[in-house]
């Protein structure tokens, strides 16, 4: 009978421990049925997270037919460790599943670490009501570890596109302000260019001519208007015909006349003007006005000839 | 200032005639060299002693010793080497047991025209010797001092291609040569003709056309060409130009040159200036008498630097240059 006693004492004493853990087991879980048409998903999008970004945790309620058909109850924040809310949403869609409506309301939660490390989402309990039957349900989320890790750096784009605008920009005014200046430029020249254009160069050098020597001088040099006939000469070949400029001899002038095929009639013109020139002004022979005024005549033809086309210093070649 | 230009043609017209017979007779034994021929007689007219650059065998002896010919002159060739004795050029005293009495044995500078071969194998006492006699025009033997002849034409060899063992001329005697002549090879048709006729039995020589006193004359002469003060100042120009090469326009060269031409060049460009007229047979300068003979005056006297040793650039394109860009008057 003592025996019988002790084990009935000793088999009430177990289950009344086992009836407390049980119950304690779930302490705040409100006393509710447990079925459900709805099928819960909690989760976050990156497991992984640095310390300067954010994690998303997303709780996903989905059931089917109309999206009224069940009422979810507003519940509270989760409780986080390591973690804080930085923003919160929520989404209702309805899409379609082989034919059958499925309505899903969606809530998501910016998390923000605090500290390197792990950090965790605590369960949460999401009671809704069944419109059809006005039965409550509850449902519950797993505790679901974000492992928080070193910061990583931050490109600040915005600083390098605005610095890469404003150099753009700088670079951009200076190709314009350069295309301004050389098409300024380039007009000037065009315009001194159409200026030259009108005064032909055989004009140039008659005006020249009739600039240096005036015949009409009683005090006229001889031997210096021949210098002057001998450059104005071979500075028109140079600029006219290309030909070797004022550093050149005349006999390296001739040379050049007969390679370049110039006329026989042009060649022995320039020849006889240059040899003669060359004898006044290095043989220190007295010259005349009548000589100057030949030679001024002689120069003249040649401008006015190759002005109004009636010599033709190339030929045909 | 007004010359009588027709009397100085005239008189240039009558004095240069014998260029022609030297230029035929020396054209009988030597192929080509048209360029050492007509430098030699500007040495020759404007006494002015020249130095030849070129590798053995281009008939640099063969050209003086027919020109030597057909002047009726008196030529000697020392060959330069290390062992030789200024006296060996100049001549010495001697002893003479006969008489008792010292006589003077004169050396082969005595002669009218010179040519040391290969004046740059001798050591500097050597050269010396002979540069001070070409300088002087005379040398002093003991006690005793001696007018050289009249003419009297140096002419020095170098070779440019063996450096080794040799003793090369101071610049400061450099300069006393008129022309540095830097002679090439002939052509293909010169090079076929000089090895017929230098096979044949019997070479040709020259004859002696023209006599030393129509020399002296013709360097009279030489004197009279007249040079215009343009062509004057052109040469100045040039002169100039290889010393301040910044104000000819020349920017470019005046770090490759380290000293320009000295004066004796503008009395050298000038004499040998008129010297190419008288062979022209004109009685005044002309700029192409200058450019034709201002590379030869030159090319020896501008010193290049070693930023242009560097670059490989030679005096004497710095010299081409520089003749290139002066304007002529």
């Amino acid at each position: 009978m003592h025996e019988l006693m002790k084990a009935l004492t000793t088999g009430l004493i177990i289950g009344v421990f086992c009836a407390l853990a049980l119950n304690g087991q779930i302490p705040d879980r409100p006393n509710l049925p447990q079925q459900s048409g709805i099928e819960l998903k909690a989760f976050v999008r990156q497991n992984l997270v640095p310390q300067n970004r954010t994690a998303e945790f997303v709780i996903q309620l989905s059931w089917a037919g109309r999206l009224d058909r069940y009422d979810i109850h507003a519940f509270d924040n989760p409780i986080l460790q390591n973690l804080e809310i930085s923003g919160s949403g929520s989404a209702n869609r309805v899409s379609s599943e082989a034919g059958v409506p499925t309505a899903i309301r969606e809530y998501t939660f910016q998390l923000k670490p605090q500290a390197i490390g792990m950090g965790y989402i605590e369960p949460l309990i999401i009671l809704y009501t069944d419109n059809e039957t006005q039965i409550q349900y509850p449902l519950s989320t797993s505790r679901l570890s974000i492992q928080v890790i070193d910061a990583i750096r931050e490109r600040h784009w915005g600083k390098i596109m605005a610095w890469s605008a404003g150099f753009l920009g700088v670079a951009a005014l200076l190709v314009l302000a350069v295309w301004m200046m050389n098409r300024k430029r380039a007009l000037a020249l065009q315009k001194e260019q159409e200026i030259e254009a009108v005064v032909p160069i055989e004009e140039q050098y008659l005006a020249e001519l009739k600039r240096a020597i005036d015949l009409n001088d009683p005090s006229l040099d001889g031997n210096h208007a021949f210098l002057i006939i001998s450059k104005l000469l071979r500075r028109f070949l140079h600029e006219k015909f290309a030909a070797p400029g004022l550093e050149a001899t005349s006999s390296e002038l001739f040379q050049y006349l007969y390679e370049h095929k110039f006329e026989d009639v042009f060649i022995n013109n320039v020849r006889d003007m240059l040899t003669m020139a060359d004898l006044i002004k290095f043989s220190g022979k007295s010259v005349d006005r009548n000589d100057v005024s030949l030679m001024v005549t002689r120069l003249e033809s040649i401008f006015h000839n190759c002005l109004h086309g009636a010599l033709n210093p190339l030929g045909n070649r | 200032m007004t010359v009588d230009i027709h009397a100085i043609n005239a008189k240039i017209e009558k004095e240069s005639e014998f260029i022609d017979k030297i230029t035929t007779e020396v054209g009988k034994v030597i192929v080509g060299q048209k360029y050492m021929i007509e430098r030699l007689l500007i040495g020759l007219l404007s006494d002015g002693h020249i130095l030849l650059e070129g590798v053995p065998g281009l008939a640099k002896t063969m050209a003086v010793k027919t020109l030597s010919a057909t002047i009726k002159t008196q030529f000697q060739r020392i060959q330069f080497t290390p062992d030789l004795l200024p006296a060996d050029i100049v001549g010495t005293v001697i002893y003479e047991q006969k008489s008792g009495s010292f006589s003077v044995k004169k050396g082969p500078i005595f002669s009218n025209l010179i040519l040391s071969d290969e004046i740059n194998r001798s050591p500097a006492k050597v050269q010396s010797a002979l540069l001070e006699a070409m300088q002087e025009r005379q040398v002093t033997i003991g006690e005793q001092t001696f007018k050289l002849p009249d003419p009297f034409l140096v002419l020095a060899t170098q070779n440019p291609i063996e450096q080794e063992g040799t003793y090369p001329l101071p610049e400061a005697q450099v300069d006393r040569f008129m022309l540095k002549l830097s002679i090439g090879y002939p052509n293909r048709e010169e090079e076929l003709e000089i090895m017929r006729r230098m096979t044949r039995l019997q070479t040709p020589v020259a004859q002696a056309v023209v006599s030393p006193e129509d020399i002296l004359r013709a360097k009279k002469a030489v004197h009279e060409v007249y040079i215009d003060p343009k062509i004057e100042n052109y040469i100045v120009d040039i002169v100039f130009a290889t010393r301040k090469p910044k104000e000819y326009g020349l920017d470019d060269l005046s770090e490759l040159i380290a000293y320009g031409a000295s004066p004796r060049a503008s009395i050298n460009l000038s004499m040998a200036a008129r010297a190419h007229a008288f062979l022209r047979r004109r009685g005044f300068v002309t700029p192409e008498d200058v450019r034709s003979i201002g590379l030869d005056v030159l090319r020896h006297r501008v010193i290049v630097t070693y930023e242009a040793e560097a670059e490989e650039i030679t005096a004497e394109e710095v010299v081409r240059k520089i003749i290139n860009k002066i304007e002529v008057p």
